[in-house]
């Protein structure tokens, strides 16, 4: 599903010239759940980026369900990303002004789907994720625990065959940060596959692979025999 | 996706209410502003257009050249009409309107004064599209002393008896058969009229002159057929004029040409009326100024939204990710800015409505948005609706939907020194173009108190002027001088033609040791005029009461010596039906507008056809007093003739009508400019102080004081209000020194215009920054570690 190789972020400014990722090379199978670990300022989040197609590495190439993205402009990139990324965020990332029906909703109207289909499909994963009560709620107005539910909801709305998570518990007390983990690890038996960033040891066990970074590269690479 | 945008717009807009706010309420008047300046936009372009067949219909104008230039004219001898018609195969029709002129009209008691009187052909129904309410279009000016007359005149006149067949008197002796009713013209119709005249009644009068030399007082309108060639007609015209007069006057130094103006044209594009030439210059001006409101609301929606687009970086971040693209993203954040106009238009058509009955007054006119046709005003406000969001929304779409998601989801902002430079750039332009409107109206005002105190070389305080409407009111000129000097107050009574302060006749002279005749204005005024008026002799002496016995004698001015006479003026002759000897000069006087430099007169004591007006000098502020004792006295002398007063001052504000409106309406606009520009910092200045509490709190720790910092936000807030006044200089000294070239007379532009409008705008911005600063300043140091 991802292949990475020689993956180089440099950012630049007048002054200062940092590299962020340094000739990371992975691959990455369809169903499976990798967790990247590393300090802070290793290149976690900018790895996650670029495999979200939310940005381009300096060089290298990246192939994403066998087009190669590396070079590709904004639209292409959206294109790719609306069709087939779900994300989920340290801090939740759900429009404020937005319910929760609308925030689920979102990514469905950006894939032009029809009105009604739309609904059911909003419905059906707020009831899975056992938020639908909630539907008509502001963000605001929910816990945390039930903000990063309805975050997971909205990233698995579209069906996307890759979910992306940037410390998906590190806003939440332990019990919320277990449900929601119970939730990627149900995604991952079905089918999807997940990378997660996390500073989080025990976060990391559900994980059956962990790619540790420092400095922006990978130090360390552990595959593990059974899932949790 | 039109709901979601919708939904997220409405939610954007309550929460951040103030804004919202400032930006309906900017927009809004903008709009509005702009509504009114369409709707006399469109008014001044649909002048003459409700005839039929109005592109078929040209005015025919005269233009004397000569070696000074060319003489532009349209009221142009009767018998041009009839010459061409007879000429020329490719013109169909004529119809002549004859120049306005007032007189009354009695039926059994009733006596009307009415201004609007003119001669018209008979064909003027069938030729023109105005309406005839009563009667057959081919036969109401058929004939002699018929009369149409406007349906208000005839309610006025008539109450609720018909007026068909009935007669009424003209200016006392003459007599007309009513043969028809006409509908008022409408307001954008350049011929107006309260009654109508068969033209034929002129041909029946040996007194009138129809021919080719003279009595230039005809409107003449032709139709043209389809075969008409302008090139193949222009050709023609020039051996058909030279057989009829240029031959004639070969060694005058004048050749007569004619030119076809379109009808529609006549308003705005006229050569030979310097009312078109206003016309269209208010246009322009008023123009400018709906430009500019708007970008002034336009700049306040787009500041708002550039300061406060931190709050909206994390949503566009979130939609990014989500899939939206950078156009789906721009397409919505101009779909909300046009979503706040349409909602601003809403409210614009209702303040229009309340505003439209004070504005109507304002510019003397009858607008309506909702009678303003079908199409084209409903398309041009869409269309201005649309183009107000576009600009609004353009700047604040480019810049949200650029954020790169990767940056604003980790609450990150892109944070510059340059960050707030968009809308400082925007609050400076919308300065400068409010200082621009507030130091042109400064000026303007400035000019016309100028003017109206401008020493013309008469004495107009006091003096009040009665015209002369009928032969017999003429006759008894005399009589009824020495009745008004009976009355206590009145102190001196004199008489004239025309009265001086908006332009008089000219005729052509010609000057002792002149061959060729040269147009000069004449005023026919009686002995006891010039010292009535307060004019000053300077040399020679006034008319007396026995010159009027001798042989022909005239005044002239100075101007007229200067021009025309080397030295002493006194004896000297001027040739027109014989010779005049010039017996005094007066000192100059302007007898016609400031707008025009003082010109070469002659003066002279036999009018052709008796005076037109008394005039009276009453005592020290008894002008109201005396009105009634004047009425009286003229009653009793002229009980069928209408008593007509008007104040000399009062007269000669009517030569700055045009200008004096002008002021009016952009004092007006103005006002709304510099209140939008003012909602506009409070709200920016609101925003970027919220968006700077952080910084102060923490100049806080490090100890500036409250003062300090409040010093330190208005010195930031003055210095964007100076660069704004200076850039306004230039435009306005431009824009000014071509308003004033329209005057003979000018103020010079002070630089403390300038100064003052400096001083008004930085009170102003202190005063809506200042206490926002000090709340700002005020900040908790401890609310700030929290904050963050």
């Amino acid at each position: 599903m991802i292949k990475a190789e020689k993956l180089t972020k440099i950012f630049r400014t007048d002054e200062v010239e940092t590299t962020a990722l340094n000739a990371v090379s992975f691959e990455i199978k369809e169903g499976e759940f990798v967790a990247i670990m590393g300090p802070s300022g290793c290149g976690k989040s900018t790895l996650l980026n670029i495999l979200g197609l939310l940005d381009n590495p300096t060089s290298g190439t990246y192939t994403f369900l066998d087009h190669e993205v590396s070079k590709s402009n904004e639209r292409q990139r959206a294109n790719l990303r609306k069709h087939n990324i779900g994300f989920v965020f340290q801090n939740f990332n759900l429009i404020d002004e937005l319910t929760v029906f609308e925030n689920v909703e979102l990514p469905l109207i950006y894939l032009n789907m029809a009105n009604r289909e739309r609904r059911e499909r909003v419905n059906e994963v707020l009831e899975q994720m056992q938020i639908a009560h909630r539907a008509k709620h502001f963000p605001l107005q929910l816990s945390g625990g039930q903000q990063q539910r309805v975050a997971v909801a909205r990233a698995v709305i579209a069906m996307p065959s890759l979910i992306l998570a940037d410390e998906p518990t590190g806003n939440l007390d332990s019990a919320h940060g277990e449900e929601v983990m119970n939730l990627l690890n149900e995604l991952n038996i079905s089918g999807t596959t997940i990378i997660m960033v996390t500073h989080s040891q025990r976060d990391a066990e559900y994980s059956r692979r962990v790619i540790r970074l420092f400095d922006g590269q990978i130090i360390n690479e552990n595959i593990k025999k059974s899932i949790i | 996706m039109f709901l979601s945008l919708l939904i997220t717009f409405y939610r954007n807009a309550r929460r951040s209410l103030g804004s919202t706010v400032i930006n309906l309420l900017g927009l809004s008047i903008g709009l509005t502003a702009g509504i009114l300046i369409l709707l006399y936009v469109f008014n001044e372009y649909s002048y003459d257009r409700f005839h039929r067949n109005y592109l078929s219909i040209n005015r025919v104008n005269l233009n004397y050249a000569n070696k000074d230039g060319d003489l532009f004219a349209s009221e142009i001898p009767a018998v041009v009409g009839p010459s061409l018609l007879d000429y020329f195969a490719e013109i169909q029709s004529f119809c002549r309107v004859s120049t306005n002129r007032n007189a009354y009209f009695k039926f059994n008691d009733k006596i009307i004064d009415i201004e609007n009187v003119v001669h018209a052909d008979s064909n003027f129904f069938q030729f023109f599209s105005f309406q005839l309410l009563k009667g057959t279009p081919a036969d109401v000016l058929h004939g002699i002393n018929k009369v149409v007359l406007t349906d208000e005149l005839a309610t006025n006149l008539f109450g609720k008896e018909n007026p068909i067949g009935k007669v009424i008197v003209m200016n006392g002796n003459e007599n007309w058969i009513v043969t028809g009713i006409a509908k008022k013209p409408p307001q954008n119709s350049s011929i107006q009229f309260d009654a109508l005249l068969s033209f034929e009644t002129l041909y029946a009068d040996p007194t009138q002159h129809l021919g080719w030399n003279g009595g230039n007082q005809y409107q003449t309108y032709i139709t043209v057929n389809k075969s008409f060639n302008k090139d193949v007609f222009d050709n023609k015209l020039e051996y058909f004029l030279d057989i009829q007069i240029n031959r004639k006057l070969e060694g005058s130094g004048f050749k007569v040409g004619l030119m076809l103006e379109p009808i529609q044209r006549m308003h705005l594009y006229s050569l030979s009326e310097d009312d078109s030439k206003a016309n269209i210059a208010k246009i322009r001006i008023f123009s400018l100024i709906a430009v500019f409101i708007l970008l002034i609301a336009c700049f306040n929606f787009t500041n708002m939204a550039a300061a406060s687009a931190i709050y909206r970086a994390k949503e566009t971040g979130i939609r990014k990710v989500l899939g939206a693209t950078r156009s789906t993203l721009f397409r919505q954040y101009l779909g909300e800015s046009i979503m706040l106009c349409l909602l601003a238009a809403i409210l614009a058509l209702l303040l229009t409505e309340i505003v439209l009955p004070y504005y109507n007054a304002l510019i003397e006119k009858d607008l309506s948005f909702y009678h303003s046709g079908p199409f084209l005003l409903p398309l041009a406000f869409i269309m201005l609706v649309l183009f107000t969001g576009f600009v609004s929304g353009i700047f604040p779409a480019m810049f949200l939907s650029a954020y790169q998601p990767i940056v604003t989801l980790k609450g990150g902002f892109v944070s510059s020194k340059n960050r707030h430079l968009l809308p400082k750039i925007l609050v400076i332009i919308q300065f400068a173009l409010a200082v621009g409107m507030l130091n042109s109206i400064w000026i303007i005002k400035s000019q016309l108190k100028y003017i109206s105190d401008f020493k013309t070389g008469f004495n107009t305080e006091n003096v009040i002027a009665i015209t002369l409407p009928s032969q017999i009111a003429r006759e008894k000129v005399e009589v009824l001088k020495q009745a008004f000097l009976q009355q206590a107050g009145i102190n001196q009574c004199g008489a004239t033609v025309e009265l001086p302060g908006a332009g008089v006749t000219m005729n052509g002279y010609l000057p002792e040791t002149y061959s060729q005749p040269v147009m000069i204005h004449v005023m026919d005024i009686d002995a006891s005029f010039v010292e009535t008026m307060g004019m000053e002799v300077v040399e020679g002496r006034n008319f007396d009461e026995i010159d009027v016995q001798k042989p022909a004698c005239c005044l002239v001015n100075e101007a007229y010596v200067h021009q025309f006479i080397e030295s002493e003026p006194i004896g000297k002759k001027i040739e027109r039906d014989g010779n005049m000897t010039i017996i005094g000069v007066l000192k100059d006087f302007h007898f016609a507008s400031l707008h025009q430099t003082i010109a070469p007169l002659i003066l002279t004591n036999k009018p052709y056809d008796g005076f037109n007006f008394v005039v009276v000098r009453t005592a020290e502020k008894e002008e109201n007093k005396v009105i009634d004792k004047l009425e009286k006295t003229w009653f009793n002398i002229l009980p069928n003739d209408p008593f007509v007063p008007v104040s000399m001052s009062s007269y000669l504000q009517r030569s700055y009508v045009s200008e004096m409106q002008l002021a009016s309406i952009l004092s007006w606009f103005t006002f709304l400019a510099v209140f939008i520009a003012v909602i506009g910092l409070l709200g920016l200045s609101s925003l970027i102080l919220r968006l700077k509490t952080k910084e102060l709190g923490i100049r806080k720790i490090l100890g500036a004081s409250t003062r300090r910092l409040v010093f330190e936000s208005l010195i930031e807030f003055s210095i964007l209000v100076l660069i704004a006044n200076v850039l306004a200089i230039i435009p306005v000294v431009y824009f000014i020194d071509s308003w004033l070239g329209g005057f003979s007379y000018t103020i010079s532009i002070s630089p403390v215009n300038f100064a003052l409008t400096f001083f008004i705008t930085l009170v102003i911005s202190w005063i809506s920054v200042g206490w926002q600063a000090i709340r700002a300043a005020q900040v908790r140091t401890i609310e700030i570690i929290k904050y963050e």
